[in-house]
């Protein structure tokens, strides 16, 4: 049954699989957690990488260049995350609402303007993506040289994220006005902080992050758009940030937890035939039901996230 | 709300249309409505049957609507609202509409509801193909093209059409390698095209080298895995360049068919079975599918077609 962990052919190709499908989770999963540490909801992920997908089919479709890709993806993401802003934060409307409001556009918007933007419908573009960087020496080293250092540039840029997220909220001043914002605003406020500023930044910065999981997707994964191609990631990445605390490290853990057994339940459904492949489709959630109820403990969020800050408010 | 906004946007679509394009609505045209499961740009199950539903409003000057993602939830309330609304043939498109179209026909009687690739229904005219004869064909080719002795197949869901595709399709595959081994996977989602490229690859470093997808958009993913590790695609749902041969279950041909029987007055609420006999219900072959192995398919069409080979019913 685990005879993919002996061979290492074999296994590498199975880390391999988990890190690519668990790269949109990393991206979208930080952009979360950044918004959430000051205090925003965001629950739009699923549709902030849909429409990072949609701006990157659309930009390397135009450009003609991967690079156009991820400017308009990120262009698209900053978009959705000043929407998200703009009614979630100025306007005070409920930010659930908003973020579901915003997965529905972008899942509406993104279909109707593929069909009207490209010839013959998203599905059957073929376009410029990035190709693998080989770091040399290191990615000669036996299985874990081909999974970590022969991959993509923008899997280099997804683990660099965490790192920047984890290095920014915990070891600069901004990153600690972002904390206290997102726990007490009032008394943020009261110490000089510009709530309003560090929040819509944090939103903005945190949406294109999480599009550019999307970007991610369609400029090195698939290198074409079709309808709806998030497929749910936004919400295993939301689920991520809840069972990883709010600590980048353990939601980027969490992410790599979800992709490995993602690859691993494709990877056992044909070696245990007798086992209906139901049961490793849920692998992923039943882990994730199981770490949230028994090893991680009480989850905290940050004190004030989804609550609108109002200065007049007592 | 989504629902809303997308059955506007069809109004919107059908409205303008209508306006633009002046029908040569024939008085006694039937009106075809459609419910898809999934999206009308996937280039495989839903595109093939709207690309139907176009060709009977050009041949048969029908008037013709469609409502895309579907959900099971909906599908008595929109299949209903077509027929509220006056279309003579409402269609459900795929297995999972049985038990919504059997409701709608018992309470719409003058309605005739059509659900294509379903299994048979009380009330309702149900069209399927003989799923392991397609599968067979495709296994042949493959069994005459795969140098592992390995090949696969892809679903998203486990169930009776897929499974009796795969039957033909390890049969026909058996035919030529008697110790060949059929591998199928799952993937849990219609449209997921990354995922259904890593679940490629995974069967691709299993030995696969010929890999049939029964999926809607995502059957792109595997062909994009195919071509990247040099491995080959039959097509049974999705036609590709890349295929080695498609053998269609082409529900196109079977809802102009079915509207055609309308038309005659002849088309009744039993279970129609369209067999592959025929030719012209396979795609091309690829250059690289050798002459003996296209011989050996088209003889099987033949066995097919004389009753030598026989599946189910």
């Amino acid at each position: 049954m685990f005879d993919f962990l002996i061979d290492p052919v074999q296994l590498a190709n199975v880390l391999g699989t988990a890190l690519r499908l668990s790269i949109p989770l990393i991206f979208a999963a930080m952009g979360g957690l950044l918004c959430e540490r000051s205090g925003v909801f965001n629950i739009a992920l699923e549709g902030q990488i849909l429409f990072g997908a949609f701006g990157a089919a659309v930009g390397a479709f135009y450009f003609g260049s991967a690079y156009g890709g991820l400017v308009i993806a990120i262009a698209f993401g900053a978009a959705s995350g000043l929407l998200l802003a703009v009614l979630g934060i100025t306007l005070r409307v409920n930010q659930i609402v908003v973020g579901i409001a915003i997965i529905l556009f972008a899942t509406g918007f993104t279909s109707f303007m593929s069909r009207l933007l490209f010839p013959g419908g998203g599905n059957s573009l073929k376009l410029d993506g990035f190709s693998n960087i080989d770091i040399p020496l290191l990615s000669d080293i036996p299985i874990l040289g081909p999974v970590l250092f022969s991959q993509n540039g923008l899997v280099y840029v997804a683990i660099f994220s965490v790192f920047a997220v984890h290095f920014v909220l915990f070891r600069t001043r901004v990153g600690m006005s972002i904390r206290a914002v997102g726990e007490s605003p009032a008394a943020a406020d009261a110490a000089g902080i510009h709530v309003f500023a560090l929040r819509y930044a944090c939103v903005i910065i945190g949406s294109s992050l999480a599009a550019l999981g999307g970007a991610y997707l369609v400029l090195t994964q698939v290198l074409l758009f079709s309808d709806n191609i998030s497929a749910g990631k936004g919400f295993i990445a939301l689920a991520a940030i809840v069972l990883g605390r709010w600590q980048p490290s353990i939601a980027f853990m969490a992410c790599l937890l979800f992709g490995l057994f993602d690859a691993v339940q494709l990877r056992m459904q044909f070696d245990q035939p007798d086992i209906p492949y139901q049961v490793f489709a849920a692998l992923p959630y039943l882990v994730a039901i199981l770490a949230l109820v028994g090893l991680m403990g009480q989850a905290n969020p940050p004190s004030s996230v989804g609550r609108p800050y109002d200065r007049e408010m007592r | 709300m989504m629902k809303h906004l997308k059955s506007a946007i069809v109004a919107t679509f059908t409205a303008s249309a209508a306006a633009l394009v002046a029908f040569p609505a024939l008085a006694d045209a039937p009106r075809v409505a459609v419910a898809l499961p999934g999206m009308v740009t996937d280039r495989a199950f839903n595109e093939n049957i709207y690309d139907g539903l176009v060709a009977v409003e050009e041949q048969f000057g029908s008037e013709i609507a469609y409502t895309e993602n579907v959900s099971q939830a909906t599908q008595v309330e929109v299949m209903s609202d077509y027929a509220r609304r006056g279309y003579d043939i409402v269609v459900g498109s795929g297995g999972e509409y049985t038990d919504a179209a059997e409701r709608v026909a018992a309470n719409f009687p003058d309605t005739t509801v059509i659900v294509l690739n379903g299994a048979p229904t009380e009330g309702v005219t149900t069209i399927n193909y003989n799923n392991p004869e397609f599968g067979y064909l495709l296994g042949v080719v493959a069994g005459g093209v795969s140098e592992t002795g390995v090949v696969a197949a892809l679903s998203a869901q486990k169930f009776a059409a897929f499974d009796n595709v795969v039957d033909g399709f390890r049969q026909g595959f058996q035919s030529v390698q008697p110790d060949g081994e059929v591998l199928v996977a799952f993937t849990n989602d219609w449209a997921d095209v990354a995922l259904a490229k890593e679940a490629s690859f995974n069967l691709i470093s299993k030995k696969a080298d010929v890999l049939m997808p029964y999926l809607d958009g995502a059957w792109v993913g595997v062909v994009q895995a195919a071509q990247e590790r040099g491995v080959h695609t039959v097509g049974i749902l999705h036609e590709s360049e890349s295929n080695l041969v498609s053998a269609r279950l082409d529900f196109a041909r079977a809802l102009v068919m079915a509207v055609d029987l309308h038309q005659k007055d002849e088309l009744e609420a039993k279970d129609y079975v369209i067999h592959l006999t025929s030719r012209d219900q396979l795609g091309d072959f690829s250059v690289d599918v050798p002459e003996e192995v296209q011989t050996m398919a088209l003889d099987a069409v033949e066995k097919i077609k004389s009753g030598e080979l026989k599946f189910g019913d």
